[in-house]
């Protein structure tokens, strides 16, 4: 590279990059002495480059102008799409709410209701039921640092697999109705039951006989199994007898079953 | 005074025929456009200074285009093109900063 005149003692003192950068804005070239005159050609290279230079800037221009009423037509055409759309999906949502309730009311013409045909529906989880039963209310430990002081999944599904060996016919779990498919397990930090989380505290319930119910638990090895962790984790739960348990039915997807039975029956 | 002419003829050019640029070459104009200004303007000191080489400038110009080019390509090949665009535009917005100091200060003393 050439001499710097002037500048040059700037050069070695610049300390960082950027100052560098800014000490040599001006190319080291031009500070070169040339004693033969210009070329035409050289000349006529710097009017081309110059041509260049200004067509480069009046097409960037031009086309950021002309573009941008496309880039707006376009957005409005996608906004109207969108909006389509969506009345789409809202009427076709309807028509699947319509749908629906025509399959319900078909099976429900369907079905010839024998006898015993209503109890294996409730006990299968299939129709809302009510009557009387205990209602029961668990709680994580109050410190929540405590180890093992949060309710887990298996505490609920030991809490659950007692009811049902206490004589329970029907098990809701904060709502949610247990049929043969259900699943109570843990996602992340919460616990799903039919796939929905459940909150805290967790109100289990199941329809038996009250008495029966109530002493069975408590009794059996859920039972005993809740009240040591009570006393050892510090859950907190709550048992009393309920002569009003209300609940839903099982949601659709827990009662579809693909099995088909091997002999049908002949009564 | 022919680059003024130049100057002149490019931006008639760019505004009676109103050319497209190809999709493909959209990225690259933008960043073609300030190495070509960080050219201009050191041409404009120079030419200040009593320094002005039609050859230094013309090099200056194709080779700034062409490395500002080649810099977006490289950066669009390695999933990084705004990264190393914005790299280049800071060195060369540094450049054109210190150009137009220069000028002002050769135009007005100040």
């Amino acid at each position: 590279m050439s001499e710097r005149s002037g500048t040059g003692s700037s050069v070695q003192e610049a300390e960082s990059i950027l100052e560098r950068l800014a000490a040599t804005a001006l190319d080291d070239d031009y500070y070169v002495v040339h004693d033969d005159p210009p070329r035409p050609t050289a000349k006529l290279l710097t009017g081309v480059a110059a041509a260049v230079f200004g067509l480069l800037l009046t097409v960037a221009a031009v086309q950021t102008r002309v573009d941008r009423p496309a880039t707006e037509v376009e957005r409005d055409a996608l906004i109207e799409n969108i909006r389509l759309r969506q009345d789409l999906v809202d009427n076709r949502q309807e028509t699947v709410v319509g749908l629906q309730e025509e399959i319900a009311d078909l099976q429900a013409a369907s079905v010839v209701d024998g006898p015993g045909t209503l109890a294996l529906r409730a006990a299968a989880g299939a129709v809302p039921v009510v009557g009387g039963g205990v209602e029961l209310t668990v709680e994580s430990s109050s410190n929540e640092d405590r180890p093992g002081g949060r309710l887990t999944d298996t505490d609920l599904q030991l809490v659950v697999n007692g009811l049902w060996l206490a004589g329970a016919e029907a098990v809701a779990v904060d709502g949610h109705r247990l049929a043969s498919t259900s699943a109570i397990r843990s996602a992340g930090e919460a616990i799903t039951v039919n796939y929905r989380s459940v909150t805290e505290p967790v109100v289990i319930t199941a329809i038996g006989d009250e008495d029966v119910l109530q002493n069975q638990w408590e009794q059996g090895p859920s039972g005993r199994y809740l009240a040591a962790r009570a006393e050892a984790d510090g859950i907190r739960f709550a048992v009393r007898g309920s002569d009003d348990v209300e609940m839903a039915a099982a949601p659709e997807a827990r009662l579809s079953i693909s099995a088909e039975p091997l002999r049908r029956s002949t009564s | 005074m022919i680059p003024v002419i130049g100057l002149v003829v490019g931006v008639t050019i760019g505004l009676i025929l109103q050319p497209t640029v190809p999709t493909g070459l959209q990225p690259y104009v933008p960043i073609a456009i300030i190495a070509a200004l960080d050219a201009v303007l050191g041409a404009a000191r120079a030419f200040l200074e009593g320094r002005f080489d039609d050859r230094v400038f013309v090099v200056s110009f194709v080779s700034n285009v062409a490395i500002a080019a080649i810099m977006v390509f490289l950066g669009d090949q390695l999933g990084v093109g705004s990264q190393l665009s914005t790299g280049v535009i800071v060195v060369l917005g540094i450049r054109i900063f210190a150009n137009s100091a220069a000028i002002r200060r050769l135009i007005f003393h100040a």
